[in-house]
Formats: C-alpha cells, sequence, structure tokens
C-alpha cells in the first residue's frame, strides 16, 4: 500500500513540476530585426536574339544592351544565372557548359562594358554589379555567347538568363 | 498491476516533460506603407532579415510582404536558396537547413497591385548543427515573366547563433 501510494505522489509530483522545465535550455530570447526596405528592380528588355551564328564565334548584345534599373529603396547587388539550353525548333539542343565543344556553348556577361568576363552558370547565380543605387540607380549589362566548336544540328536553341536583385 | 499502471504514468510523465515544445518567436511586420511610387512596381520587403541569439532547437517566424506591380495577375514562385553572395562575416547555410526552413506559401497568386503577406519559418533541430553565423536566401519570382531575360528578388535571412 504504502508503495503505490508513493508512486501516485511521485506521478502528481512529476505533473506539478515538469521535468521538461528543469532539463531544458536556460531561458533565452530568439531575436528578429528587420528593416522595412523594398527590394525592387526592372530590365529594360526581355528579349533578345543573336541570330544565326557560326561555330566557335562570339557575337555580343554590346555592353550596354540592357539595363537594369532599381526602383527599391535600397542599394542592391546583382547576379545572374540562366537555364539549360532547350530547343524552340525541333528537338536538337545544346549543352550548356565551358569550354565550348560541339553542341556545347555558354553565356558570359559585362557590366557595362565590352568586356565580357563574368560567366553565366546556369545552376549558380554570379555576381555581376556589385551595387547599384536606391531609388532609380541604373545599371548596364550585355552578353555574349560562346557558340559551339560544331553542330550537329541546326535547331534553333534559347535559354532564359535571371537577373537577381539582394540588398548590398 | 498498480505498480504498472504507477510505472506507465511515470514513464508517460517523464516522456512528456523532457520534450519542451521549442521556442517560438515571431515579429509582426510592421505595418510601413511603401513609398507611392512602388505602386506600379514589383517588390519584396523586407531586403534583410536578422535573427539573433538561434539555437538548435529554437523557431523563428518572419512574414515577408510581396506586391505584384503589374496590372494582370501573377503567379510568383518564393523558394530557399543558397548562393555565394554572402554578407560579410557569415557563411553560407548548412546543406541541411534547407529543411528547417518553411515557406507557407511557395507559389501565391497575386491579383494586379495586390500585396500579400508570406509567412517563413526557421525551425532548427534540437541536434542540430550550424555555423555561428550564417545566411540563406527567400528568392521571388513571377514566373509569369517571358523573354530572354527575367527579373528575381531576394530577401536576405542572417541568422545568428546564441
Amino acid at each position: 500500500m504504502k508503495k503505490t501510494l508513493l508512486a501516485i505522489l511521485l506521478a502528481v509530483a512529476l505533473t506539478v513540476i515538469p521535468v521538461g522545465s528543469a532539463l531544458a535550455l536556460p531561458s533565452q530570447d530568439v531575436t528578429i530585426t528587420a528593416t522595412p526596405t523594398y527590394i525592387s528592380i526592372s530590365n529594360s528588355q526581355g528579349l533578345y536574339g543573336f541570330g544565326v551564328v557560326a561555330a566557335s564565334d562570339t557575337p555580343v548584345t554590346g555592353g550596354t544592351a540592357f539595363t537594369i534599373t532599381n526602383d527599391g529603396t535600397v542599394a542592391v547587388k546583382i547576379q545572374v544565372v540562366c537555364t539549360d539550353w532547350s530547343p524552340t525548333t525541333g528537338t536538337g539542343t545544346w549543352t550548356y557548359g565551358t569550354p565550348v565543344a560541339e553542341n556545347t556553348a555558354f553565356l558570359n556577361a559585362s557590366d557595362g562594358d565590352e568586356t565580357y568576363d563574368v560567366y553565366v552558370d546556369n545552376t549558380t547565380p554570379t555576381d555581376l554589379i556589385a551595387s547599384i543605387a536606391a531609388d532609380g540607380g541604373t545599371a548596364d549589362w550585355g552578353l555574349q555567347l560562346n557558340t559551339p566548336s560544331s553542330f550537329t544540328h541546326g535547331d534553333k536553341q534559347q535559354t532564359t538568363v535571371t537577373v537577381s536583385a539582394s540588398q548590398v | 498491476m498498480k505498480w504498472l499502471v504507477a510505472l506507465i504514468v511515470i514513464a508517460g510523465l517523464l516522456l512528456a516533460g523532457c520534450s519542451p515544445p521549442p521556442e517560438t518567436t515571431a515579429t509582426e511586420t510592421p505595418t510601413i506603407t511603401p513609398p507611392p511610387e512602388l505602386y506600379d512596381k514589383t517588390w519584396v520587403s523586407p531586403g534583410k532579415v536578422e535573427v539573433g541569439n538561434f539555437y538548435p532547437g529554437a523557431r523563428a517566424e518572419y512574414m515577408i510582404s510581396l506586391h505584384n506591380g503589374s496590372d494582370e495577375p501573377a503567379e510568383f514562385s518564393v523558394s530557399y536558396r543558397v548562393s555565394d553572395n554572402i554578407t560579410e562575416g557569415y557563411e553560407p547555410a548548412p546543406v541541411t537547413a534547407e529543411d528547417w526552413v518553411i515557406i507557407a506559401e511557395p507559389a501565391p497568386v497575386l491579383a494586379a497591385k495586390e500585396t500579400k503577406d508570406i509567412l517563413i519559418a526557421v525551425e532548427m533541430p534540437g541536434d542540430a548543427e550550424a555555423p555561428p553565423k550564417w545566411e540563406f536566401q527567400i528568392v521571388v519570382k513571377d514566373v509569369t515573366q517571358t523573354g530572354m531575360v527575367q527579373t528575381e528578388l531576394a530577401c536576405r535571412w542572417l541568422v545568428a547563433m546564441k
């Protein structure tokens, strides 16, 4: 009888004094801080066609072909990334990557000049423009296509380039 | 028999008591009106969310705001990303951190000029590990965009461990 009573008392005590409180980490407050800034950009044009291209060529849009405007309230950094090649006619496709090879091509980008030294990766965004000022600041940029060393088909290819803005 | 019942009760209480729910910290999104010139622009706010004193087992929540500035309804993608675009002093989020981030609405559809709040939560398991300071991004993209060049907007999340 005594043992049963002891067990019941222990159970009641555990209910009143939660064991979790004793075992939990000391009290600590997670803090969250956010300044109400607004990230917004626009790009001057969404379409560009390189036209018919030759093997092992490097046609360019021109270093100022596109203009990004920072419409937001803080300076932003710009990165670029693109998708794999996909055919718009036929079924033949190119492989995205460097160096160029048979049916393998890639894009480089420039930050407003004629040196296209930023490789546009097809998976990871890469830095293009370090900072564009807030409230209407602008920056030009352009693209260079590095065409395949040879072709096995003539199907037209496309890729989508995404410019990504984040607060500096 | 009574002993058995008592032991089961005690074991149950111990198990329940040893697993306290994670502390949740939620901060209300400040109700600050965006500049009127942004009404016709697509934007995300804020640009940066800083979580401090974070620790394994903790949970932090914050609403990011998304505005569709176009004249047409648009579907957006809201996704998690770790990029090499990292704030000085921070490291990229651990690979497993993708499983800790909950995006309440990953494919919201917004009417023209509509603004919507999207809940983002970071829930770190009690046995997980992370660098002292780590960063990830919540990336928002209008998936109704067409054309070769498209835009997306990123909200940085900077997490400092306790």
